[in-house]
């Protein structure tokens, strides 16, 4: 049997799990706003995009989603492209609406979209803008970006959820580049780990039908949950291979036997900050600090997920996995090679 | 372009400069090292050296060298450029393969036909001796470094499920040198064309795409575009216009086909081969890999496959401000071992119905085991056991052969010190050895992680009691023989 949970790539509609506050408020804008809602990768950003759209289209809400990776969009060529490229996606659910791809037909991307919003304004519905990997915004060249700027003022009631991770390579954060690109003020959420209650549900995979599920008992799910700190990706790698190959145990080890763990964390702690860096290491190491000095950086690590509180308030590695890697890190600092490339 | 039906003479050995060219084996040996090449590229090289000095047109390589297919020049150039390479040729002062401007290629090295011995080629030379009875068998019966399909693969049904009915649109086939990486892309492609007629499978439209050569953004765009001139008919049954899809962009054409499929309510099913080639072609153009992963990832109606080795995680190396493609690929799914029923299956030929094997079933198990399951070595033992009609003889034939060894040592390259390491401590043992009998300096969980990711690969076998050993005696015997891993 084709298993069920789906490892390295968004979900949608019943494989989506959790998140359900976060998806009303984000579904309920103000007449006009801007989200920016930010995470480190593989939490799930984007199956947050693609939940809203599909919820958006098959709810009663006056918005119409169009989902929009700016992956690789380095001007206003890219755009286009990326633009052409969500329009292709919607276009059976634009059609219904009354809004034919060819009617936008345009030299550029402003002119596409504000057509877009034209017409959907002229079905009674405003454009729900929903952009993935939005770092690339923050690399458009000067004049592209006043373009977009002067395009998207023009957009009355529109409603804009850019994703992408907390940082840019800068340092710098994108919120300064979506306020300015969309003249607004921009509402900040952090994407983390998934609530308990979540994490089973997922790990059981119960919004399936019960045929489908797959068989795990109860224990193992607890397990599963515990060992991966309810982060998304790594419940459904670690359940995966549980029900593969009979344990947990056995699915722990043979999930640190392929380089995909230790690239996932890898790549996420290098989005952080040299001194998020540094709290996590010494958490990881049960090294004392100054918690009252470091506790706007605490709550940003909490908030993306990788910590979380412990029962007496001690701050802890959210998940067994990054805490192992970061304990590592001290062979790394020694010279080591078991954190080399192979 | 036109096609003749004339293959190039693929006779014996040849030595080109410093060369020496084993077409049999597609091999190159100089000196200091031993490279392997296609099955065609050696074929474009034994044609070129057939007509020494003589300009060939790329349309002669092409009608000569793929002659029951339709190819694109592009094709060739590519063959060329990979052979250069082989060779450590430059384009710019070619010592071996010169370029005529708009006519082709002229062979400018000296070529020169050693005579008989160990050079002569062995597969026609030796006397077939079958086994345990069957006088129709011939060594040819087990494809040797060709890819194979339908009837003629065997196993892998875990992998065809996760590909064709699994949950990822988006999936990285990771394999050693050898181990059927090409053949389950061929076998996953068959499936697609001809899904069996009880079961929903989506409806797919496959294309198989080897970026093997490909060396600039250029090349690539190129190479799609004559993908898509080879795939005109399978196109057409499929209701599109080739001229309305087909753009000199790869992107810009392969957003048109998806968008045509998906009006029909079919998905793009693309099976890239020698996607290592990602690697350098991300270095040349960085703008390339962010805009692939779009194409393949973000939009609906395309499925991937990119088949490669663990080359590929150099493009972790990669800071990319957005998510990276390796992401996507990540985890990836592992081509090892064959199931050893499977391999015992693949060595009666079990899916031809109109054959009686030569082998019995305790000879099937037992080349099994000393192949490690791995197809290529199991094939090799079969050919080797039927051409010397002796299985120790077939298992020192195989383990001596420099193709096997080069395909060993490649497969340590690609490995880390700390599993290059723990294969000598296991290669050195009478016995398995369990990951705690085998921890020295580091942790028994540190062990157990590499053993266990070198199973995965197919190099180490674990059995039920947690017991770990070379998974092949070919391997092992390598093992303890050589200095270079």
């Amino acid at each position: 049997m084709r298993s069920s949970y789906v490892v390295g790539q968004w979900v949608r509609r019943e494989r989506f799990y959790g998140r359900r506050q976060l998806l009303q408020t984000l579904l309920e804008p103000k007449a006009s706003s801007v989200t920016w809602l930010a995470g480190l990768r593989r939490v799930g950003k984007t199956s947050v995009l693609r939940q809203i759209e599909h919820l958006a289209f098959s709810g009663s809400t006056d918005l119409v989603p169009l989902y929009w990776d700016l992956e690789g969009t380095d001007d206003a060529a890219g755009l286009g492209e990326g633009l052409l490229d969500a329009l292709y996606d919607a276009e059976d659910e634009l059609l219904r609406i009354g809004v034919a791809l060819e009617d936008l037909d345009a030299d550029d991307p402003w002119t596409g979209l504000e057509e877009l919003v034209r017409q959907l304004g002229a079905h009674g519905r405003r454009l729900l803008l929903l952009w993935d990997e939005a770092e690339a915004l923050a690399g458009l060249p000067p004049t592209v970006r006043r373009q977009l700027a002067a395009s998207l003022a023009r957009f009355e009631g529109a409603v804009v959820i850019a994703t992408s991770g907390p940082r840019l390579r800068s340092g710098a954060s994108l919120h300064g580049s979506l306020a300015e690109l969309t003249a607004s003020r921009v509402e900040t959420h952090y994407l983390g780990n998934l609530e308990s209650n979540e994490a089973t549900s997922l790990a059981c995979q119960d919004q399936i039908p019960d045929s489908s599920r797959p068989v795990l008992e109860t224990e193992d799910v607890a397990e599963i949950v515990a060992r991966s700190g309810a982060h998304p990706y790594l419940i459904q790698m670690l359940a995966k291979r549980t029900v593969e190959l009979g344990n947990v145990e056995a699915a722990w080890i043979d999930l640190h036997a392929d380089r995909s763990i230790e690239y996932f964390h890898r790549i996420n702690f290098d989005l952080l900050s040299e001194a998020q860096q540094s709290v996590l290491r010494k958490i990881a190491e049960g090294a004392s600090f100054d918690a009252a000095s470091l506790s706007s950086t605490l709550s940003f690590l909490e908030a993306v997920g990788t910590t979380r509180r412990a029962h007496d308030g001690r701050y802890e590695i959210a998940n067994e996995s990054f805490a192992e890697w970061l304990r590592s890190l001290r062979s790394w600092d020694a010279g080591h090679d078991t954190m080399n490339p192979r | 372009m036109r096609h003749g039906n004339a293959h190039p003479e693929v006779g014996g050995s040849l030595r080109l400069g410093d060369w020496l060219i084993e077409p049999s084996r597609n091999l190159l040996t100089d000196d200091s090292q031993q490279v392997s090449i296609e099955p065609k590229m050696m074929d474009v090289l034994v044609f070129l050296a057939s007509r020494a000095g003589q300009v060939v047109t790329k349309s002669d390589i092409a009608d000569t060298v793929w002659a029951d297919t339709f190819v694109t020049e592009s094709v060739v150039t590519r063959a060329i450029a990979g052979l250069r390479r082989a060779l450590g040729d430059d384009a710019r002062s070619p010592r071996f393969i010169e370029t005529i401007a708009k006519r082709g290629y002229r062979l400018i090295a000296d070529v020169q036909t050693p005579s008989g011995g160990e050079d002569a080629p062995r597969l026609i030379s030796r006397p077939v001796q079958p086994l345990s009875g069957s006088t129709h068998w011939t060594p040819s019966r087990y494809p040797v470094g060709q890819w194979v399909s339908g009837f003629s693969f065997y196993g892998r049904r875990r992998q065809l499920i996760e590909i064709l009915d699994g949950q990822r649109s988006l999936v990285w086939l990771l394999g050693t040198r050898a181990i059927g990486k090409t053949s389950l892309l061929r076998q996953v492609e068959q499936i697609a064309l001809y899904p069996p007629e009880d079961e929903t499978s989506p409806d797919f439209l496959p294309l198989y795409w080897d970026l093997q050569g490909i060396e600039t953004s250029e090349e690539l765009h190129q190479d799609f575009s004559a993908l898509l001139d080879d795939a005109a008919r399978r196109l057409e049954a499929h209701d599109i216009d080739r001229g309305a899809i087909q753009d000199e962009d790869f992107f810009l054409s392969l957003r048109r086909l998806r968008r045509h499929l998906s009006a029909r309510g079919q998905r793009l099913l693309l099976l890239i081969d020698e996607a290592e080639e990602l690697v350098q072609l991300s270095r040349q153009d960085p703008r390339l890999l962010p805009k692939l992963r779009r194409a393949l990832q973000s939009s609906s109606g395309i499925w991937a496959v990119l088949a490669a080795s663990s080359h590929l995680w150099q493009l972790a190396e990669q800071r990319d401000e957005t998510s990276p493609l390796l992401h996507g690929l990540a985890p990836p799914l592992y081509l090892g071992r064959l199931d050893p029923e499977d391999s015992v299956a693949l060595i009666h030929q079990a899916q031809d119905p109109n054959s009686q094997s030569p082998f019995s079933d305790q000879q099937a198990r037992r080349i099994a085991h000393a192949g490690g399951d791995h197809p290529y070595l199991v094939q090799m033992l079969c050919r080797e056991a039927l051409e010397l009609g002796d299985l120790q003889m077939a298992i020192d034939a195989v383990s001596a052969d420099p193709a096997v060894t080069f395909f060993f040592q490649v497969d340590g390259d690609l490995l880390s010190e700390d599993e290059r390491r723990l294969l000598r401590r296991l290669a050195e043992l009478s016995a398995p050895k369990t990951a705690d009998q085998l921890a020295r300096d580091e942790s028994s969980a540190e062990v157990l992680a590499r053993l266990v990711s070198l199973e995965k690969l197919g190099i180490v076998h674990r059995s039920a009691d947690q017991q770990f050993e070379i998974a092949s005696v070919v391997r092992l015997r390598w093992l303890r023989a050589t200095e270079r891993i």
